[in-house]
Order: structure tokens, then sequence, then C-alpha cells
């Protein structure tokens, strides 16, 4: 696949952005290769009922 | 891929934390990692003594699975007649977690984060 691209001016006005998180890319210009990856997980497994530290452990 | 200048007339970020990065002008290569745990429990244990590392979770062991089953092959050719980047103004809360933000070219980006979460709860175990 042959891409061709021609740039002029590149102009933005005005961006409002909450949250730039977990491997995202806000980027304003030219690129040749992204690989974003992300790795989180999901309940149950990441409920622990029961086997709480208790307190005295300190 | 040419170079390009980046102008930027007003920009507002809040925070950049755990391998975040914001950059104005051209970059080459951005490989940011991230790795974390995160523990929510109902009270504060104030102990030395950390229980979880990473090497307990599977999780900040597993490899991305990209199915580049048939990659294509890309010819790229970029000529900048002009070659500014006018920004007027830019609002970010915030950037995290290995998040990029680039006002300029940025050819390579590789980027990663790993969060495994926690929730202690109180209770028996039925």
């Amino acid at each position: 696949m042959n891409l061709e691209v021609h740039n002029w001016d590149l102009n933005v006005q005005n961006v409002q952005v909450k949250v730039v998180t977990s491997s995202s890319v806000f980027l304003i210009g030219d690129n040749e290769e992204i690989t974003l990856s992300s790795f989180f997980d999901t309940p149950p497994e990441s409920y622990i009922i029961g086997s709480v530290v208790p307190l005295a452990a300190v | 891929m040419g170079i390009r200048t980046s102008r930027v007339k007003h920009i507002e970020i809040t925070s950049i934390i755990f391998s975040g990065m914001f950059n104005i002008g051209d970059s080459g290569i951005a490989q940011p990692r991230s790795k974390a745990i995160a523990i929510q429990q109902p009270f504060a244990v104030f102990s030395n003594k950390t229980d979880e590392t990473f090497a307990q979770f599977p999780l900040f062991r597993m490899k991305p699975r990209w199915n580049l089953s048939n990659p294509k092959e890309v010819h790229l050719k970029t000529t900048n007649h002009k070659n500014t980047i006018n920004v007027q103004d830019i609002n970010i809360t915030g950037i995290s977690q290995s998040g990029i933000t680039q006002i300029g070219n940025l050819d390579i980006i590789d980027s990663e984060s790993r969060i495994k979460h926690i929730r202690k709860l109180p209770g028996t175990n039925r």
C-alpha cells in the first residue's frame, strides 16, 4: 500500500481533553507507527472477601 | 518524516503522572511503560511488609496478542509544503499511565500500561 502525505499548515484552534491515560495518545502532527497496549483485570479476579489483613498486624 | 515547527499559544495541563509524557516539538521514538497495583480497602494498614508484588500476578507477564496474520507493507511518502503547526488553546486535566501528548511529529510510539486492581472487603467467605 502506498501512502502519500502532503502537509500544509496545521492549525488547531481549541481542544478540551479531560484525561489522556492508560497508553492513549493525543497527537497533533505526523506519525508512522503506533503500538498501544493496556492490561487490567476485572472482577471477580480483583475481589478478596474475608481474608483482610487484621489491624493488629501493623 | 519531515521536520515541523510547532507553535503553541496557550496550553494548560493540570497533572502529568505515572510515566505520562507531554512534548512540544518533534520526537523519534516514545516507549513509556507503566505498572501499578491499585489496592482499595476499607481501612488504612501502615505496615512496611508489602504483601503484593508484581511477580505474584500473571497480569504483569502477559504478552499482547496482536493478530498480524497478514501485515500489509505500507510505503509512506510525506512532503511538507509548509511545516508549521499552530495551536491556539489546549486544556488537558490529566496525563497518566503511559499517556502521551505531543504537539509535533512522533515517529514511533510503543506504549504499555498494566494495572492490577485489588479490592479487599471485610466479611466472611461464604
